[in-house]
């Protein structure tokens, strides 16, 4: 109780409250900026914390980080380019309804999702956090395997108008995630004898020039984004809180995923957002909407990707691991102030754990905050002609590509990347699966080489480990059902 | 017929492509080889099914002539955005990240049609004070410097 105390007295404190907003503004920022990430931010925060106290330095740091991983919607939304790679998922429905001069409605239900999220996830870590630990340490390599199949097995659902193409989609995904050294042997593969591909694609890279660059060739050739005549009074008007509370399912659900896939470590945000988008779609009246600016479309994915951020910090507060890329640097920051993470954090500083708990709640609030205030003048920004947001959007993918690494063979990455997803859409392949087959195939490849390291190649390891097993089956499933309804609404047309 | 010309093209184009980069691959350990190889093996075989797929349907479905929307406007345009895109990439190292955009945002605005000239050259100073703050300010990422700035 006292620690709880002493962690309300930093957070409410006049200095606590100011070193909370100004994370979340400065990582919103950050964040709906094309390449620039939360894990980014906070790396290049760590030096400005050194001479805070640990308890504001955390506040912040946590500031940064919720409002980071709700800033990557808000260009997904009303520029068509995801500021973080987890906004491709927002980015599918957000997108259209910003065309449809519904950019403001599509901001609100981005940051009321995100808020949601966020505060269900901060439950779990302020609550849960032992128990949920001890789960996350249950998952060996065939439960990562079976999850990244899960994961692939998404792509059905998420291509249905043409599924042939979603595959050739994918497997180009699974493919160009090949490139460069393999994760077993080390040895260099489809690199073309190039050193600079021997790391591989930049993920971050391929997918600002997937959705940022093609998105300003496509632009650029039409005369306006949205639809002005649309944004009208009503476009402008914040919608009504009960059209939040008619979802409020989808929500608590779509948090759930986002925690639970925040507690596995190196699962990651992006995996979270199209998991919650895939099952909105799955459990959606309205399917069909999905891809067109459909609401749902947009408050599953934000509402999971930031209920990653709590789910991430379990690993890290409960058991020193850390749960993403995120928790890695938090752990280096607290080191830096002479705080070791793992399971003795809650008995030598407890007042700092609760600090944690506590900024989380706050900075959800003041993203919350934040977000509905500039909402309305956000959504502006689409009725701007396509002449100046063309220019602007690639100037913002080069220099977005550039600071990821301060390479220039990123920004010809992100180029190559551009081209490409402008031609593939073009021959309307979805650009969704190739995101996810880049995502999760060296997850996959990596995971099933280890399982079968282990169990002396036999497969069998897979159907022998219950949480495995059942995600095998969760896999199957949502393989089969979309294509049995598809058929069955054939047969009916 | 142009839809199904187009995915024909795809699909042959991706096959061939998957098809030159399994050679790549032989003499590689097991590990190092298996994925990419089962993976490049069902891309060849999804987009073979593809192609037979889009022919059949095409030979059942009857023509329905298209309008297409091809105007030398929106290739020009589409032209120039690429074009102007990849120059200001080549330029950047020589030439300075600063001046290098800031030219390339007016340039590009004005080919894309903007002819309001406070406009262009407001976006144009206002990007770049945002970018300054944001990356040399805030985050000191080291943007190259060139000849100018």
């Amino acid at each position: 109780m006292n620690d709880f105390l002493g962690a309300l007295s930093y957070a409410f404190s006049p200095l606590g409250l100011l070193a909370s907003f100004s994370g979340v503004a400065g990582g919103v920022i950050i964040g709906s900026l094309p390449g620039l990430s939360a894990t980014m931010a906070i790396a290049l925060l760590i030096p400005v914390t050194f001479v805070m106290s640990p308890a504001i330095a955390l506040l912040m740091l946590v500031g940064v980080y919720c409002g980071a991983t709700y800033g990557g919607s808000i260009s997904a939304i009303l520029v068509g380019v995801p500021g973080t790679p987890a906004a491709a998922a927002t980015w599918m429905d957000g997108y259209p309804m910003s065309c449809k001069g519904q950019g403001t409605k599509a901001l609100w239900l981005s940051v009321t999702g995100s808020f949601v999220g966020g505060i269900v996830s901060a439950f779990a870590l302020a609550f849960l956090a032992p128990l949920l630990a001890k789960f996350a340490l249950r998952f060996g390599p065939p439960e990562y395997f079976s999850l990244a199949v899960f994961g692939l097995s998404i792509i059905v659902s998420l291509v249905s108008k043409s599924f042939m193409k979603g595959l050739v989609s994918a497997l180009l995904g699974m493919l160009l995630a090949c490139v460069g050294m393999d994760p077993i042997q080390g040895e260099n593969r489809l690199t073309f004898d190039s050193l600079t591909l021997m790391g591989g694609i930049p993920f971050a890279c391929a997918v600002i020039g997937l959705f940022g660059f093609s998105q300003a060739l496509s632009m650029c050739q039409q005369e306006f984004i949205a639809d002005v005549a649309a944004l009208g009074k009503e476009g402008r008007t914040l919608p009504k809180l009960r059209e939040l509370l008619r979802h409020w399912s989808l929500i608590l659900r779509s948090a759930v995923i986002g925690t639970v896939i925040g507690i596995i470590p190196g699962a990651g945000t992006s995996m979270a957002s199209f998991m919650a988008y895939h099952d909105a779609k799955s459990h959606s009246k309205t399917p069909e909407l999905f891809g067109t600016g459909h609401d749902e479309g947009v408050l599953a994915p934000e509402t999971s990707n930031n209920a990653v951020t709590g789910g991430s910090m379990v690993p890290m507060l409960a058991l020193g691991i850390p749960g993403n890329g995120v928790s890695a640097i938090f752990i280096g920051a607290l080191m830096i102030h002479g705080i070791n993470p793992g399971p003795m954090l809650f008995q030598n500083h407890g007042t700092l754990v609760h600090t944690i708990f506590v900024g989380f709640f706050i900075a959800n609030f003041f993203m919350l905050l934040f977000g509905l205030l500039v909402a309305k003048y956000l959504s502006s920004v689409t009725t701007v002609s396509t002449s100046i947001m063309a220019p602007v959007i690639c100037l913002l993918c080069v220099i977005g590509t550039f600071a990821i690494r301060n390479n220039m063979f990123d920004v010809w990455v992100m180029i190559v990347f551009g081209v490409g997803g402008y031609a593939l859409s073009q021959c309307k392949v979805s650009l969704i699966p190739l995101v996810l087959g880049l995502i999760l195939a060296p997850v996959a490849e990596k995971a099933y080489f280890q399982s079968m390291l282990l169990s002396d190649n036999s497969l069998m390891i897979f159907l022998t480990r219950p949480i495995s097993l059942a995600l095998l089956v969760i896999a199957l499933i949502s393989i089969v059902v979309p294509l049995i309804k598809q058929n069955l609404k054939e047969q009916d047309e | 017929m142009y839809e199904v010309k187009r995915d024909l093209i795809l699909y042959s184009l991706v096959f061939g492509a998957s098809a030159y980069l399994r050679t790549t691959l032989e003499g590689l350990e097991f590990e190092t080889r298996a994925f990419p190889a089962a993976v490049l093996l069902c891309l060849m075989a999804v987009c073979a099914a593809g192609f037979a797929y889009t022919l059949l349907a095409a030979k059942n479905r009857a023509e329905v002539k298209k309008k297409e929307e091809s105007s030398s406007a929106r290739l020009t345009k589409f032209c120039l955005t690429f074009l102007g895109t990849v120059v200001y990439a080549l330029a950047i190292p020589y030439v300075g990240f600063y001046s290098c955009s800031a030219v390339f945002v007016v340039v590009l605005m004005i080919l894309l049609g903007s002819r309001k000239w406070l406009a262009v050259f407001l976006t144009s100073a206002c990007t770049m004070a945002l970018l300054y703050a944001v990356f040399s300010l805030f985050l000191h990422v080291p943007l190259p410097k060139g000849m100018f700035l």
